[in-house]
């Protein structure tokens, strides 16, 4: 018997046929052009021929999976399964922060094409890390149907490769970032901010330490201000430009001497 | 793990499904662009204009990558029938068999675009072969990437029968990425 | 790094960031559309004013500028208004009525909202920046117009795989003994549309990707070319692509009326098929003009005026139904229908108006193809799309948000737009069968016909345009406070 959903999508994609062929032979088509996908004669207008076929193949598709599958009822899923009731739709799954980094991903990934290549490799790099994420934690649910045995499955096998790799990036960026402010300051700032930055990062960490019932979000807060403080700091330093580097004596030599000007 | 609570069963065809509409999406969008590409091709030649200049589209290279991803659906069939026979050591070899087509294909091509020296602002022509192809080389990218999260948790023990729609909704979208490019193959590379 | 945050300390943003619970990205679906909508209806009223005296140019410095805010109001309309209030409706109530206990891939739907969010930010910012969708003068900014491109794609990203995972639900989520053909009529023109979008969207991605790559860093060869983007992209904004916008309103129009007067169309199987024949005139990816060969002008070709005609009966079988079913349970209706009804019967004959006006446009002699008359069946269309919408939020509002809402101020909002529609559609399509020009520019030379009678026409149609506005802020109050009021009743 054929299902409801053959009969919509390949109804449609039946219609869809005859839409093209139609609009081939009024649009200038020859011969058996339109009934022959072009073999042979003419289809008329092609942009209009093409896409409504296009189309037709895509309901094609999805006509032949509904009927293939019974259109996807609840018994046909449970008789597949070998058990007498289906499961519920969807598993009922918790926050996930890999949906909106996956989006900042492919928004970083759209906005690189237009600003700068580095931006599109940065969501690129997010993006396949959070597949990575994602696909370990849909692995990590169907470990077992214990929530909490699940969760440790993921943590054992995640953090070894987590916390390394995140460390590595956090810190590069921080570095990155800080080299970036010493080298826009001028000589004798450079020691200035540096001294000032130490300071301020040693007496933060003092004070947390001498307050350890402060709550988890405070800490949290903090660093998260700090760091985008570090990286904002950066990223202006990196579009104002070093100060200026001259070579002691020009010309070529391997003596890499220089002096440095403010500016 | 073996006294775990055992997973709760989760419908076998939710993410097939999710993937035939998500394929059909993507020959809509290939539609859209052969639909031009034949458009103004056709008009081009009712003027007697050229297309492509001489010799600038060789048969071989994308007779090859034909071959190769015409290769890779027969192992991504052999994927398939491997999960469904919970023969694991097979299935891994059959993902990392197509991935590896795949990322040569993607290879192939690349080296290609980059031999033949056409800029991409040529003509009409060269701005919609480049698109169509750069097009298709990212739907390859997707589906290797696809392989591999795949191939991910089949090292997790979770491409078996049990799980069977995680390797079939993979394989319906690469026969789609091999159709497509099918049609590439005719329409750009026989056809010029 | 677990993604479940157990330990209760997350704040309040990180909860609504990382849910990935149907009815809070409902929220962030409907309150961003109904915001798109706003601003749409802005830049409408802004070039409705513009249009009154286009010998001054008093509130746009250049016919590009201009140009910019008249293709920015059809964008917000439909890419970032309607689409996105009908994917909050898909998202909370389609799995309610197919039994399923919740959406299918629920990370992939939050996945889709925030990439439709960061898609539409980028779309306005374009927009604001001097980019848009090219211009007639090739004034804009380059950099701009690719970002509005870049928006444009992420936008049909997120709305492509939101409607993948409705369709999804509807299909593999059915409670067990429910057919395909047992769902709800907000289910079904869903699945029937949500399928169409599927083979439309992408084409407009195709678009938008071509003329992305001609336009960066060279000079463009054709298809990236500042006067040319638009074109390419402009079917997705006329007959037939937009009454697929529509579509789901009518299965809105027909589970509403159902519910209110408790019976059920007399001949489901007829209305199922109807809906499945009006999806299928709703597909319009075909009609590229800026394609068009010579000899073969797409809007003069059979299939584009055959479609035109055709949906006009099919709009009426729906409407056939609609009346039968007041009829039969009107009664139980009591002296005032509910605010839902109403902006469910408007909706659906604001559709049957539209269709009709899109058959006339089509009359080869009469030459409305580039006229006024291409806006006021947009108007029409996209204005039921939105009446019905909100009767579809105000309905489920007790689904979506856990109390009813406002029905009063709804209603009100719904008479206003329905009022704003009205006028707009009627001296707009009036001014098209003068000769005014469905993008007049800012001088009389471009307008149509200088002389003739618009002036008038056109303040009434500013007047609509402000009536439409005023709506769009109702609904907003309306709506910010149903918000509020559900957040407290959450605290």
């Amino acid at each position: 018997m054929l299902t409801t959903g053959f009969k919509l999508w390949f109804g449609l994609c039946m219609a869809a046929v005859m839409a093209a062929v139609f609009a081939g032979y009024t649009s200038g088509a020859t011969e058996t052009g339109p009934i022959s996908v072009g073999w042979k004669g003419g289809i008329g207008n092609h942009v209009s021929y093409v896409i409504i076929m296009s189309a037709a193949a895509g309901l094609a598709l999805v006509g032949l999976i509904a009927v293939a599958f019974r259109d996807a009822d609840a018994a046909a899923q449970a008789e597949v399964l070998g058990i007498d009731e289906a499961p519920e739709a969807q598993a009922v799954v918790g926050n996930s922060l890999w949906p909106i980094f996956g989006a900042l991903g492919i928004g970083a990934m759209a906005v690189g094409l237009v600003v700068h290549p580095a931006i599109f490799v940065t969501g690129l790099c997010i993006l396949v890390a959070v597949g990575v994420e994602w696909t370990m934690t849909n692995w990590s649910e169907k470990v077992s149907g214990d929530a909490e045995a699940n969760a440790t499955a993921r943590e054992n096998l995640m953090r070894p490769i987590e916390i390394p790799v995140l460390g590595t990036i956090g810190i590069g960026v921080l570095v990155l970032a800080v080299s970036r402010v010493l080298l826009t300051s001028s000589v004798n700032g450079a020691v200035v901010v540096a001294t000032i930055a130490g300071l301020v990062v040693f007496g933060g960490a003092m004070a947390i330490s001498k307050r350890p019932e402060m709550p988890r979000r405070a800490v949290r807060g903090i660093l998260f201000v700090g760091c985008v403080a570090v990286l904002l700091a950066g990223i202006l330093s990196a579009v104002n430009g070093e100060r200026e580097f001259h070579q002691i004596g020009g010309g070529a030599s391997d003596d890499d001497a220089q002096v440095e000007t403010d500016h | 793990m073996a006294d775990m609570t055992p997973t709760a069963p989760t419908r076998p065809r939710s993410l097939v499904i999710a993937s035939a509409f998500g394929t059909a999406a993507v020959l809509a969008y290939f539609g859209g662009l052969f639909g031009i590409y034949f458009s103004i091709r056709a008009d081009a030649m009712a003027w007697g204009t050229r297309w492509f200049p001489e010799g600038a589209i060789e048969l071989a290279p994308g007779g090859m990558n034909m071959a190769t991803m015409a290769v890779s659906a027969v192992t991504m069939g052999w994927a398939v029938h491997s999960v469904l026979n919970d023969d694991r050591v097979h299935a891994y070899l059959a993902i990392v068999l197509t991935a590896v087509m795949g990322i040569a294909m993607i290879n192939q091509t690349a080296f290609y675009i980059a031999d033949i020296g056409l800029p991409i602002d040529t003509s009409q022509a060269t701005t919609l072969m480049f698109v169509i192809v750069g097009s298709h080389l990212v739907m390859v990218s997707v589906g290797v990437l696809w392989l591999g999260l795949l191939l991910l948790r089949a090292l997790g023990g979770q491409d078996t029968s049990r799980h069977r729609d995680l390797v079939s909704a993979a394989a319906l979208y690469w026969y789609a990425v091999t159709a497509i490019y099918a049609v590439i193959w005719i329409g750009i590379y026989i056809a010029k | 790094m677990t993604t479940t945050d157990s330990d209760g300390s997350s704040t309040a943003v990180e909860e609504a960031i990382t849910s990935t619970d149907p009815v809070t990205l409902s929220k962030v679906w409907g309150m961003g559309g109904m915001t798109a909508v706003l601003v749409g209806l802005v830049a409408g009223l802004l070039v409705s004013l513009e249009r009154l005296d286009l010998e001054s140019a008093g509130i746009f410095g250049s016919g590009d500028e201009l140009f910019q805010f008249w293709s920015a109001h059809r964008v917000a309309l439909v890419l970032l208004g309607v689409l996105p209030i009908l994917v909050a409706l898909g998202t909370t109530i389609v799995p309610k009525q197919c039994g399923a206990n919740t959406l299918l891939f629920p990370r992939a739907a939050a996945f889709a909202c925030w990439t439709w969010l960061i898609g539409a930010g980028m779309t306005v910012v374009g927009f604001l920046v001097d980019g848009g969708l090219g211009t007639p003068d090739g004034g804009g900014q380059r950099q701009a117009t690719a970002l509005t491109l870049m928006g444009i794609l992420l936008v049909i990203g997120g709305l492509m795989v939101a409607t993948m995972c409705i369709l999804s639900t509807i299909l593999s989520g059915r409670a067990a003994g429910m057919g395909l053909g047992d769902i709800g009529y907000l289910s079904w023109t869903t699945l029937v549309s949500g399928t169409i979008w599927l083979g439309m969207l992408p084409v407009l991605a195709a678009n938008a990707v071509l003329a992305y790559v001609d336009l960066r860093g060279r000079p463009a060869v054709r298809f990236g070319a500042e006067d040319a983007i638009w074109e390419q992209l402009s079917w997705v904004f006329t007959h037939p692509a937009i009454y697929l916008l529509a579509l789901p309103v009518l299965g809105i129009a027909l589970d509403v009326i159902s519910s209110a007067t408790g019976s059920e169309p007399a001949n489901r199987g007829v209305l199922l098929v109807s809906t499945a024949a009006f999806g299928f005139l709703s597909f319009g990816a075909y009609a590229q003009t800026f394609f068009d060969t010579p000899g073969t002008p797409i809007m003069e070709e059979a299939i584009y005026v055959l479609a035109a005609f055709a949906i006009v009966p099919v709009a009426l079988v729906v409407l056939g139904g609609v009346l039968d079913l007041l009829r039969r349970g009107g009664s139980d209706l009591g002296s005032s229908a509910p605010a839902p009804v109403a902006l469910s019967v408007i909706a659906v004959l604001l559709t049957v108006a539209g269709t009709v006006l899109g058959a006339l446009r089509v009359v080869a002699p009469w030459d409305l193809l580039e006229t006024s008359v291409t806006g006021a069946h947009f108007t029409l269309v996209v204005g039921a799309a939105i009446i019905g919408s909100v009767a579809g939020l105000s309905h489920w509002g007790e689904d979506l948000l856990g109390s009813p809402g406002f029905p009063g101020l709804m209603l009100l909002g719904g008479l206003a737009a329905a009022l704003g529609v009205a006028l707009i559609g009627a001296a707009d399509a009036v001014s098209g069968f003068l000769g005014q020009a469905d993008f007049t520019g800012v001088d009389l030379a471009t307008a149509g016909y200088p002389d003739s009678a618009t002036g008038a026409l056109n303040t009434v149609s500013t007047l609509g345009a402000a009536a439409f506005l005023i709506a769009g802020l109702i609904w907003m109050v309306g709506g910010v406070r149903h918000l509020a009021a559900d957040s407290e009743g959450a605290g």
